[in-house]
Parts: C-alpha cells; structure tokens; sequence
C-alpha cells in the first residue's frame, strides 16, 4: 500500500537523492512560495467575518497546497542506485555452528528455521532472479556450497568475523552487491573484533543480518564467566569469581572440583531480575602440583541445556611460598603485627630485617643464616630472589646508591612489587623523595622542612576501586564488605603522600575530622611502573584492627595476608612458561611465552631451551620455539594439542653445561563446550554488524523486504536511475485532501 | 611503655606518696631510667620523659582502661601483692592474647608466688607458666643473655644487697619464666625473685652494683624488643 502511494520502492526513498529536475531556479521556487503566502494572508485579512483562528486554519491550507503545487512544478525526482540485473553476486552465508544445529524439540534448529525462512519467504528466489546467489556456511572456518543441501551441520566454534573476512574478500574480484547472513550472533571464535568490523565496513558490501532463536534464553543457567588466579602458591585460600546469567532464579549453589573431589561450595544469590550475578567462592590452593578444576552450577528445575552450568580451569600450585623482604628502621607494633598476620599463612613467608639498635639489625622468617647477613641485600641477586619488598619507617641514606638503583631497577625491570609504609623516618620524612626510586613511586612526597608524620585519628574507607580490589575484600559480599570497613577501629596516625601521580589509583582513603566537616586522604596507593607496582600505606598503626577488635576478628589478619599476596603474587619468576590460557575450548594450538633470564632478571644470551608436552593420557604434543628475535630472553611456543585431555608443559633453560632452570605449566584442551554457552540470539551484535557495513538487521518474519532493499544497494555493479515523484499517488491525494479538507471547514462555519 | 595499674585488694604497700599502692613501687625513676637506656640503646620511639611537666607523673594505666591497649609494652611490679578482680582478669587476659605484652617483677619468695598465681591463674586459668629456657630468642633478640639465665645471675633490690645478701624472704634462686600463647609467643615475661626495678631505679646510685644495671637493662631492653617483633 505504502509503495503505491508512493510509486516507488521503500527503499529507493531510504537510499535515493533528492532533486529537482526542471532546472529552474530554486530561489523562484522559493519567491514564488513566499508571494503565494502573502496574497493569502493580503486576501484572507478582508475575511473579517471568520475569527483569526478559523483564518490561520485557512491559510495554512492553502499556503500547503500551493507549496505542493509549485514543488511539482519543479519537477521533483529520486536519483538512485540499484544493482543491475544478473551482473551482481549475492552472498548468503549460514551460520552451521554447534549453536545452531542443536535440535530444539519438536522445533527445526535454529539454521534451518533460517533456511526456511529464506525459501518460504521468497527472498531467496527473488534474489536469485536478480542477482548471481553464492552460498557459504561456517562454523570456526568458512566454505562454499553448491546448494542448501550440502549443510552438513558443524558443531565448532563460531567465527563470524573471520567468515565475513573471507566472503567480503571476494568483492574484490567480482560485483558483490550484498551479503546475507543467517546467525544467532553467538560470536566465540573472538574474530569479531573493533578492527575487523571496521574492515568489513571499508569493503563497502552491506551485510544485512537475520537473526534466528530467541533473544533470551529460556529457564536457563548459564556460567558465562569464571576467573581463576593460573598460579598460586600451596596453602593460599584463592577466590574464584563466577558470573551467573540467569532467569529470575534466586539463587544457585557453586561447587568447585579438583577432578573429581570436591574442593568447595557455596550458595551464590542471584539479582531479582533475569541477568548477570556475579560473585566469588573461596576455594583452598592445597598442596603443591595441579588442580584441574571444574566450576559447576547446580542445574535449574526442568533446565535442558546444563552442559553450560559448568567450567574448567587448571591452577598451577607452586611449593615455593612467596616470600616478602621487609625492611623495618625500628621495632614497633606494626612490624610485629604484620609478621603475626602473615604467620598462619604458609603460602608466604615474610623474611623481615628490623634495625633494632643504631648499628644492628635482627633479623627473621630466615631460610638460613646466610640471608641477609648484613642487615640489607648486599647483592642485586639478593634482593631480586624476593617477590615483594615493604620499606618501613627507615631513612634512605641507611642504603647505599647501589642499594638505592637496585630498588629501581627491582620494580622496573625485574617486576618486583615495593611498598612503602608511614613512619617517622617513612617516606618523604625519611629522604625517599631525594633518591632513584622516588621516581617509580605512585606520589611525589611533600616537601618543606614539616613533618609530613604525625597523629591523626582516622578511619579507613574503601574507594571505588578499594572495592574491586582484591586487598580490601574482607567479605565476598560488596554491603557486608563495606559494613565491616565501617566498623574498623579508627587509626592513630597518618602521613600525607603528597602529590599522586597520574597513574595512581587509590584503595583506601583515611577519613579524618567531625561529621560535616571530613576530609579524605590517600591511605593506600599504588601504580604500575614498568614490569611491577609500587604501593604507598600511609599509616603505622593497622596494627589497632588487631587490638581493638575481639580475639577472634580475622579483618586485620586477613586485610595483611591479602595485600601481601597482591605485591608478592605478580612476581615473575627468571624461568617462566606462561600459557595465554589456561583452557584451550574447542582449540587445538596453544600459544605459550617462556622467558629465560639470570638470577639478575636480565636476558641470557644463547640460552639452549627446550620444551617438552605430554597428556594425561600419554599422547605427545608436538611442539615449536621461536625466539622474539629482540634478545629479550622471550621465546613463542607453540603447541598442537592433538586429543582433549590436561596437558604438562615443562621448558629447560641451559647456558652452556650450567642449567638454568626449569619451568612447568598445564593446560587443558576440552571439546563440544564452546558452543553451549550464549545459546540465545544475540541481537545486538548482529544489528551493529548490518549497522557498520550498511546492511540491516531482519527478524525472519519480515524477510519479504530483503531482495528489494538488496536491489537498492551500493556495492558491486549498479545503475543510477532518476524517478519521478510528481507522479506519485500520494502527492494527488494530499492535493485532494488540501481542498477537501479546506471546504468541509469552510462549510462548517458556514463561510462558503 | 606504661606501668599496670593494678588492684591489690588494699594489701599494698608502695611509694612514698602515691597512696601506699603496691604497683607504684620504684615509680617514676625505675622507668625514667629504663626509657632513657631504650632511647640510647635502640631505635624504638618511645615517650621522653623530660616531656612530661612534673617529674613525678608515672604513665599508668589500670587493666580495665581501653586505652591500655595501643600499649605494646606493659610493666608490673611486686605482683606478689597483685589481686585481680574477674573482669580485670578478662581484660588482662584480651589483651595479652590479641598481642599486648606483660613484664612482671620485683616479687619474692613462696607467699609472693602463691599470691601473684592467684590472679594469674584467674587471666590464664587453662595455661601453665613454665621456665623460659635460656636459648629462647627473648634472651637472644638484641645480647645474648643465656650464660646469665644459665648461671642464674640475680638481680636483687638495694636494701638486701645493703645486708649483704642477694635475695629476699626465701626467694635465694631466680627465675626467669613466662606465659606462651598457642604459637610459642612470649606474653608474660616473670622475673621472679629479682628486683630489675631497683637496677634500673638505682642507676644513678653509687650504692647500687654498676654491673648489675647494666645486666638489668640488657634484660629490659631485650624484653621491649621483643614486644615489638614477636
């Protein structure tokens, strides 16, 4: 009906030009319109039997029908592009991942309702008829077929990005005017990506999409996303952090295995409305070796799909407890306490050197009596073999330059984590802010002859990032967490960091002065600064979380063990393999980094590696090394996980005869997974993909429409057409109403 | 540092003017001395006694004061006399076991014992107090004090040394003992049949044994160290 109003297609108005062809002047266009409304006006003001409304009424009729009238005297036209006939080719690329090829009940999958839908509709008939029709199906790769029938229902990845690459790419050797998918938008393959969009969009072929299945999956639980640490060391308590898409369920239990030996549970609420929850499960590191975890979901009633209720992960458990270098200038109550918190922790161990008399240091937490001899590292080895280093209240000039380019290079270069701590002889009052490491700090301290140290009742508050971070979590639940940060004794002293630098990100704030009148000041930052971070406490006296809260208050405890597993946990190590992850899900290469440094972490020229793989099941992986090329001590390998199973991965590092160590990893490959999760039509990527390239989104209800708006497409070989629109039906008919509508109201008011 | 204020149930006996109270015996120059040989000995930070206005205050506070504790460092004296009720037995005990520290001396002989166990067994009625043994690292920390404690080298008041004796009532051997908490950590250091406060008030006194001073500040330095790193 719309069409024959207007006399032409929908879409050559939605991709058409305006103009007007008579190619006389627009400006008498314009003059003449004007001169029509003032006659109307001149000759309307002698009507003085009408009311000025009825007047106005009037004259807007006539002044819109005599702009109508003069606008078809000038011959208005519509100058299109459409495709030209039989010279243009069409992709059509189905979707035949796993996703789609699940049977849904009594229902065809969801490719096929694609499929019908194309053929029933008549698209596929009508395109055909005008344009040369190329078919493609794809699951993680893409081919061509013959005809429909060929569809052999893939069940791998989904790799949209790359099959869009690879049928795009053939516009460069023939007219494509357009391609058509059929998908769900469950994107897995990770192909889709900003660039590749932007790539799609510069071939210039509109991609118009149709999406299949339903927009929300139906009384379904979905463990979109699990986090787990791929290191840790034995004994640590670790959290998992699980994101549950759910129906409206209320809550859920998660239980984590190690194989098959259940290792933790818990009851995780889920949000009242249908969405995303999310949440965390501690769950302990346990002994040294691998846990190959698998993180479940209880299933829903009646759910159908629980193949997604689960996840893997695999943790590499490191014997070697993490050990912390803590250089104090005096015995104080901070230093004890922070010892105590770390002493039930076994993954840690806090080796801790206090200058308790002018000229001597006691030391412990030693491995023997050799350690730290001399009060400080005497080596740059020495104190490279810590993962993190804390500075008390101990001025800088009891270090030497060495000491002090040692510490910097430490962040810098080796990744350690430094942290320093209020004192009176902490920080900017202890000279820190006159020597190399000043510059890796997150703050430039204070300066001026005024102690920056000093007493200051405060209380300690979370910041934003405070509350994401793990450091502060003293409760899994963000209202319970942040509870019991009100409820912490207050501290009894403060130093002021002074000016953050821009990549500082503040965790705790130190919330001074009476209600109405409080202030807030940096209590803990940290920065990155080349390959670790540096952290700032502003305070000495946590130790009064300990000592003001009954006996059994674990906050103080668990507040130290927390930020010494963050500055010690990132430490690299000088031999290490690192995989890019730890599943390989329907994947088959995995992409490692080994690193071969000295007891320094400085590169070993002509370091001899090896690399060796091996399942569980006994198959040997093959495996590849290639040097960076940059003499940086990295190495890429590569590895071919031929079967699914838990792979161990172990590198030997040689120079010469001297070994240089040894690193070990795991990794699991697992199949038939990928494409359980996100089983639901994803919408809105597919109505971005026909957005960026100029194509767009269809339901399958509404497939009729797509040849025409195919035909009015840009890409390939295409003919500029002008259409007329004067000839339009509706321009009469609105000419017609003008009148009609000006002599009913004329009539009305008896005014004829 | 500060000195507990205890209750002695109004048995005390104690400094001149200070009302006759057990626990301000040897108070304020027995700590005045020993602050200042903690100052010059260690880099602990400590209040400077020269900073209060009348030389005679003693920093005290009572086992049921909160503010005891923010203090990492407790002193008690002729606790042989000492008479805790329940509930200062219970904040006694809180903090010692959340992190506090207890040094208790100046008490002699079996009576002074029997009496100082009566309150202790109410702080700690499930725990033992037994020898620190001489290779603990409390006598380790800063000198190495094991030779004295083996030798059991006393450390006696200047009125008996003033009658030519070492020791007081039958309190002829001393003893240095303790109280632990579940990890091995010295909570309460007794030094039982001494009177360090005598060697740290007399520090100044001709009278009074140099040596014996300086063996008493190395015990109490060592004690003030170890609060603060154990």
């Amino acid at each position: 009906m719309l069409e024959f109003l207007l006399g032409h297609s929908i879409w050559a108005f939605r991709n058409g030009e305006l103009a007007f062809a008579r190619g006389w002047p627009l400006w008498l266009l314009i003059a003449l319109v004007a001169l029509g409304l003032a006659a109307i006006l001149v000759t309307l003001l002698r009507r003085s039997e009408l009311a000025i409304w009825q007047r106005a009424v009037i004259a807007t009729l006539q002044f819109a029908f005599l702009a109508v009238v003069l606008t078809l005297l000038w011959r208005p036209v519509l100058n299109v592009e459409r495709i030209r006939d039989r010279e243009n080719v069409v992709a059509v690329v189905i979707d035949d991942s796993g996703s789609m090829n699940v049977a849904r009940g009594k229902q065809a999958s969801w490719r096929d309702q694609g499929v019908q839908a194309l053929q029933s509709s008549g698209a596929l008939k009508q395109i055909a008829a005008s344009s040369e029709l190329r078919l493609f199906a794809f699951d993680d790769r893409a081919q061509s077929l013959e005809a429909l029938g060929e569809l052999h229902g893939g069940n791998g990845a989904t790799r949209i990005g790359d099959a869009l690459t690879t049928v795009t790419q053939m516009a460069a050797s023939v007219p494509m005017a357009a391609v058509v998918l059929v998908s769900d938008g469950a994107e897995n393959g990770g192909s889709l990506s900003e660039a590749t969009l932007s790539r799609l969009a510069a071939t210039g072929v509109p991609v118009h999409t149709i999406g299949v299945g339903p927009e929300q999956p139906d009384n379904d639980l979905e463990l979109e996303q699990l986090q787990v640490p791929d290191s840790a060391a034995a004994g640590e308590t670790l959290r998992a952090v699980v994101s549950v898409r759910h129906q409206g369920q209320r809550s859920t239990r998660v239980r984590i295995y190690d194989g098959e030996k259940l290792i933790a549970a818990q009851e995780v609420p889920l949000s009242e409305k249908a969405g995303l929850s999310t949440a965390s499960v501690e769950f302990p590191a346990g002994e040294a070796g691998v846990r190959d975890l698998r993180v479940v979901l209880d299933a829903a009633r009646n759910e159908t799909n629980t193949l997604n209720n689960e996840r893997r992960a695999v943790l590499d458990v490191d014997g070697r407890p993490r050990s912390v270098l803590y250089i104090e200038g005096e015995p104080r109550w901070e230093y004890k306490f922070i010892r105590r918190a770390s002493d039930g922790d076994r993954s840690l161990r806090v080796v801790s050197s206090v200058r308790a008399t002018p000229n001597r240091f006691y030391r412990q937490g030693l491995k023997s009596g050799d350690e730290l001899k001399e009060g400080l590292p005497t080596t740059e080895a020495e104190l490279d073999s810590y993962d993190a280093v804390i500075l008390g209240s101990i001025e800088a000039a009891a270090f030497s330059h060495d000491q002090h380019e040692w510490l910097k290079a430490y962040v810098d270069r080796r990744g350690g984590s430094l942290m320093l701590l209020a004192g009176r002889d902490g920080m900017g009052d202890g000279g820190w802010g006159r020597v190399p490491v000043a510059g890796v700090l997150p703050a430039r301290f204070p300066g001026g002859s005024q102690p920056s140290y000093g007493t200051l009742t405060s209380k300690a508050r979370l910041t934003v990032y405070g509350q994401e971070s793990p450091i502060g979590r003293l409760d899994a639940n963000a209202e319970r967490n942040e509870k019991l940060w009100q409820e912490m004794p207050a501290l009894g002293d403060f130093q002021i960091v002074g000016a953050l630098r821009p990549g500082a990100v503040v965790l705790l704030e130190a919330v001074s002065g009476r209600q109405g009148a409080q202030r807030a000041d940096p209590l803990l930052v940290t920065q990155r600064y080349g390959r670790g971070s540096t952290y700032l406490l502003a305070t000495s006296t946590t130790w009064r979380w300990q000592m003001r809260l009954p006996l059994e208050d674990q906050r103080h405890e668990l507040f130290w063990r927390q930020l010494l597993h963050a500055l010690s946990a990132p430490s690299p190590q000088p031999i290490s393999l690192q995989p890019d992850h730890t599943v390989y899900a329907d994947e088959s290469t995995a992409e490692l980094e080994a690193q071969v440094l000295d007891e320094t972490f400085k590169p070993v020229p002509a370091a001899a590696v090896s690399v060796s793989a091996t399942s569980d099941s006994g198959a040997i992986a093959p495996v590849t090394i290639e040097p960076s090329g940059r003499d940086d001590g990295r190495y890429r390998v590569l590895l071919q996980a031929t079967k699914p199973g838990l792979y161990r991965v172990v590198m030997a590092a040689k120079s010469g005869d001297k070994v240089l160590g040894e690193a070990v990893t795991h990794l699991r490959r697992v199949d038939g997974v990928r494409e359980q999760f996100g089983v639901f039509q994803h919408r809105p990527m597919l109505e971005r993909i026909a957005h960026d390239t100029g194509g767009r989104y269809w339901r399958l209800e509404d497939l009729a429409g797509l040849p025409e708006a195919i035909r009015y497409s840009r890409a390939g070989m295409v003919e500029r057409q002008t259409l007329d629109l004067w000839i339009m039906p509706a321009a009469f008919l609105l000419l017609a109403l003008l009148k009609l509508g000006e002599w009913l109201l004329r009539r009305h008011w008896r005014r004829l | 540092m500060v000195r507990l204020a205890y209750s002695d149930g109004g048995m005390g006996f104690g400094g001149f003017g200070r009302g006759g109270r057990s626990w301000t015996i040897d108070a304020p120059d027995a700590e005045f001395h020993l602050t200042q040989g903690i100052r010059r000995l260690t880099r602990i930070s400590t209040f400077d006694p020269g900073d209060y206005a009348d030389p005679d205050d003693v920093l005290a506070l009572a086992p049921e004061d909160e503010d005891l504790l923010d203090q990492p460092f407790t002193y008690a004296v002729e606790v042989g006399r000492w008479f805790l009720s329940d509930e200062e037995a219970a904040r006694m005990r809180d903090y010692l076991l959340r992190g506090g520290f207890l040094m208790v001396d100046d008490f002699h002989g079996t009576l002074q014992w029997e009496g100082f166990m009566e309150s202790m067994r109410r702080i700690f009625p499930d725990r033992d107090v037994v020898e620190i043994p001489p290779d603990h690292e409390v006598f380790h920390v800063v000198w190495d004090l094991n030779q004295m404690v083996r030798e059991k080298k006393q450390i006696p008041g200047i009125f008996p040394l003033m009658n030519g004796v070492t020791y007081e009532q039958d309190g002829v051997e001393p003893h240095w003992r303790g109280v632990f908490d579940d990890n091995g950590r010295l909570m309460v250091a007794i030094n039982f049949n001494m009177d360090l406060g005598d060697a740290w008030e007399h520090a100044d006194d001709p009278q009074y044994p140099q040596p014996l001073t300086a063996l008493a500040y190395r015990f109490g330095i060592s004690y003030a160290v170890y609060a603060m790193s154990h």
